[in-house]
């Protein structure tokens, strides 16, 4: 299931999105093993080896989670909620990945412990950069968290 | 010596018939003629007189014996002149029956004559001891008492007389004419009295005379008179009382009572007047007349219905009946004035009684209360028609007053709720907190407000048992019934309804921009993404035309990226808390001018910026003001060789405490006549060809500045460049 030992875990439940990030990881040399989940309950369960992902049960947790917030089911300032309050999961690096520039937001992500928030610009471009530092930053050089 | 000499004692009685008896039988008469009827009937004539004389003087005794002894003599010489021819007995006899009867007639003589001389004597001796009585009586009497004689010279006068006049020397004044005595304004009187005492035998006048050594005195004289045996007057006696402490006191009383009456006359304050016992004018006073607009003369006589409304003129009686029955009455009403105005009038009545009880009349005391009455009735129709609840609660947390909103706002009616638990108007968890506001609001002095909005709502209970929500003022006011708390109360149902409306309209609205800023970006952000997407790995095998057509959507979705994100900006600034802090003008302009560098990459533009003062204003939003206007500034001169951009300020002239602060470019202005769209959202005065934009900007710019409470407007003229100017609060 992972390569390279190292997995990033995107939840984004717009498939063009997905499409549009991976594709710019992928242009940006990340070549990290992306898991897709489409909703923050998945995203939970993934998290937490639960549910359909139960079998994932062995302790190994994602090293960067790009977090879209508007998500189907359970929204994404939960998810960042729940990751950080759990002793193993709290030290995974969190980027939220949003459409929002909602202060609200940005605010109580930042009171929550995501370690960046990034607003998805229209031109795709700036886009491409921003995941080009996120790939250059989180998984290029830093340690991993464990 | 007058009684015991006119009338003896048996011892002398008795001495004098021994004498008699001794006289007689040395003579023989007795032992001759005692034996025959004749000579007892002789001898009681004989002895009788003698006897007689015993109840007499001494002196008319011996005159009697004197005569017996000469009727003797007389009998002896008739023995020897008998006539001739009788026997010895009856010449005897015939000469003591004459000697007898001359006896008798001698004794009579001398008895009358002893009797009037002892009358005389008598009548002499009781006028003594009258006059010595009169005399007593005179010198005892309290008054001063003066001997007249019939043409009024003084002739006498008593101790106690000379006393009350402090006479020394009582010569000084006998002899002279009475009237003589009296100060000159009294003498008219005082003749006048004496010669109606001649006239009438008494007089009587009161009259002030002072005494010889000046003490005023005031006198009550009665004269009298002494009539002579003719029936004329021979002397008068005058009585005269001092009566100076009377007077006095009558005096002190008169001046009290005239003192009292100027002054009831001269109080303007107050209207005092009496009535009859039939309720009719008697007294009148300043008052009055400046109350009413009556004067005395014109109300004198009237009845009180004078004074009362031509509807309620019965009314009056009632006034005199309750004071007459309660002994005294005070109320308050409307009266008329002369000119048929009203007044407000407090009124006490009080009856008049003389020792008796019998009502004489009533006293009124009016007091015009007109200009209070307006105030109380002004004050209680504001109170009254006040839109909020008015209630006041005295210090027992009881209603005292209530105003007609608060029966609207909680259900009740007036009499329902004066003097009952203000409590009632509580729901039951609050009682206890209000009665606690209530007691420290009164004992404080000090004004609190009970409002929904910091913490606890504050409710009102409903006569229907519904609560509401409620705003209420509590404020204690000192009363003439003592510490009350007026409260306040106004019904927030509506407002609160309102507000929640508000509330979830601005909730609705900022999920409304939520959804924009996440959800409608997005698919922009696919169709950008893909165009690029399509650009980069079939840009080689595309056409031209294929291409142009590519960059047109790309550029389609950036604008619309563009307005989106203008339009949320522009959401933002509305519904951001503003945090006025002093901000350094300068140092802002600068970071701004910083950040639009890329925008004036290539180009020369001049940017001037004056000393700028400290204003008050949320940095984070004058900054987007800040990079609007310059950016506008940059954009509007791109056409200009040498652009120039001049920042300034001076004072607002109007507000103190404010400045203008102006950003003037020499772009390409606007037309002035279209000003009013200039800060309208999406308004543009220029092609998007010629110049790009949203249209939001100056949209932005007006809203915070607004929210700032400052004023932004613009001057412009077509192709010679625009001013924007905008106030601001300056710092201290």
């Amino acid at each position: 299931m992972t390569i390279n030992g190292v997995e990033i875990l995107l939840v984004e439940d717009s498939p063009e999105d997905v499409e549009l990030t991976l594709r710019a990881l992928q242009k940006n040399q990340v070549t990290n093993h992306v898991q897709v989940v489409t909703d923050g309950a998945e995203a939970l369960e993934y998290l937490f080896g639960t549910g359909k992902y139960a079998h994932r049960a062995d302790g190994r947790v994602p090293k960067l989670v790009l977090l879209d917030l508007k998500l189907p089911k359970v929204d994404g300032l939960e998810v960042l909620r729940r990751c950080k309050s759990e002793e193993g999961t709290r030290k995974i690096p969190i980027v939220v990945l949003t459409s929002s520039k909602e202060e609200r937001d940005i605010v109580e992500s930042y009171r929550l412990g995501v370690n960046s928030y990034i607003v998805k610009p229209v031109d795709f471009q700036q886009f491409n950069e921003a995941v080009r530092q996120l790939g250059l930053y989180w998984l290029l050089l830093n340690e991993a968290p464990r | 010596m007058t009684d015991a000499s006119v009338i003896p004692d048996k011892a002398q009685v008795h001495r004098h018939l021994a004498m008699a008896v001794i006289m007689a039988g040395l003579l023989g008469i007795f032992t001759l003629d005692s034996v025959t009827p004749l000579g007892y009937s002789v001898w009681f004539l004989y002895v009788f007189p003698v006897w007689y004389s015993t109840r007499l003087s001494p002196r008319s005794a011996a005159i009697t014996l004197a005569a017996a002894a000469a009727s003797s003599a007389l009998i002896v010489a008739g023995y020897f002149v008998s006539p001739p021819g009788g026997s010895i007995l009856e010449t005897a006899a015939y000469n003591r029956l004459m000697g007898a009867m001359v006896l008798w007639v001698l004794t009579a003589v001398l008895l009358k004559s002893r009797t009037i001389e002892e009358r005389v004597r008598w009548s002499q001796e009781a006028l003594k001891e009258s006059e010595a009585f009169n005399r007593a009586v005179v010198e005892s009497s309290p008054d001063c008492m003066n001997i007249l004689d019939r043409e009024g010279r003084l002739l006498s006068l008593n101790p106690q007389g000379l006393c009350l006049m402090e006479i020394e020397n009582a010569a000084s004044v006998l002899g002279r004419y009475w009237w003589d005595l009296w100060p000159e304004s009294s003498k008219g009187t005082v003749q006048a009295a004496v010669q109606e005492a001649v006239a009438n035998g008494t007089a009587r006048f009161q009259g002030f005379c002072p005494t010889a050594k000046g003490t005023p005195k005031w006198w009550d004289v009665i004269i009298g008179t002494v009539r002579g045996l003719d029936g004329q007057p021979t002397r008068l006696v005058s009585t005269s009382r001092d009566m100076t402490v009377i007077k006095r006191a009558e005096e002190a009383v008169s001046e009290s009572e005239e003192r009292h009456r100027v002054m009831v006359e001269q109080v303007r304050d107050y209207a005092i007047i009496m009535l009859d016992p039939d309720g009719r004018v008697a007294t009148w006073n300043a008052g009055a007349q400046r109350f009413t607009g009556y004067a005395q003369e014109e109300v004198i006589g009237k009845p009180l219905s004078l004074f009362f409304d031509p509807q309620a003129r019965d009314a009056w009686t009632v006034e005199l009946e309750q004071a007459s029955a309660r002994g005294m009455y005070e109320q308050e009403g409307w009266r008329m004035r002369k000119d048929g105005s009203r007044f407000w009038a407090h009124i006490v009545t009080t009856p008049l009684r003389d020792e008796t009880g019998t009502l004489r009349g009533f006293t009124k005391v009016w007091r015009d209360n007109t200009q209070r009455k307006l105030i109380e009735t002004q004050f209680q129709q504001l109170v009254e028609q006040s839109p909020n609840g008015i209630l006041t609660v005295d210090a027992r947390g009881r209603i005292a007053l209530v105003n007609r909103a608060i029966e609207r706002i909680f259900g009740y009616k007036r009499e329902e709720l004066l003097n009952r638990p203000v409590d009632m108007l509580l729901p039951e968890r609050l009682r206890e907190e209000a009665a606690l506001q209530l007691h420290r609001g009164q004992a404080a002095g000090e004004t609190s407000f009970k409002t929904m909005d910091n913490g606890a709502a504050f409710s009102g209970l409903h006569k229907s048992g519904r609560e509401f929500p409620m705003e209420m003022g509590l404020t204690p006011i000192e009363t003439l019934q003592g510490m009350m708390t007026l409260c306040t109360v106004v019904d927030v149902t509506e407002r609160k309804r309102a507000e929640e409306a508000i509330l979830a309209a601005n909730r609705e609205l900022e999920a409304f921009t939520y959804t924009v800023s996440h959800d409608l970006r997005a698919p922009v952000r696919t169709m950008a993404g893909f165009a690029r997407i399509l650009m980069e790995d079939f840009g080689a095998t595309l056409d031209p035309e294929a291409q142009r057509h590519v960059r047109t959507i790309q550029k389609g979705a950036q604008r619309m990226g563009d307005l989106i994100d203008d339009l949320l900006e522009f959401s933002r600034v509305g519904r951001a808390a503003v945090d006025c802090r002093p901000v350094d003008l300068n140092k802002l302009v600068g970071e701004v001018w910083t950040d639009l560098k890329p925008q004036r990459e290539g180009r020369a533009v001049e940017l001037t910026v004056a000393d700028l003062p400290q204003c008050l204003a949320d940095r984070r939003l004058l900054r987007l003001v800040w990079m609007n206007l310059l950016a506008n500034a940059v954009k509007y001169t791109a056409n200009r060789e040498q652009a120039r951009i001049e920042v300034g300020w001076r004072p607002d002239e109007e507000a103190a405490d404010r400045m203008v602060i102006h950003v003037a470019d020499n772009g390409v202005g606007f037309d002035q006549k279209y000003v009013s769209k200039l800060f309208s959202v999406f308004q543009r005065l220029h092609r998007a060809d010629e110049f790009e934009g949203t249209g939001v900007g100056l949209a932005i710019v007006h809203r915070i500045i607004t929210r700032h409470g400052g004023r932004v407007w613009a001057e412009g003229r077509l192709g010679e460049g625009a001013t924007l100017s905008f106030t601001l609060e300056k710092a201290l």
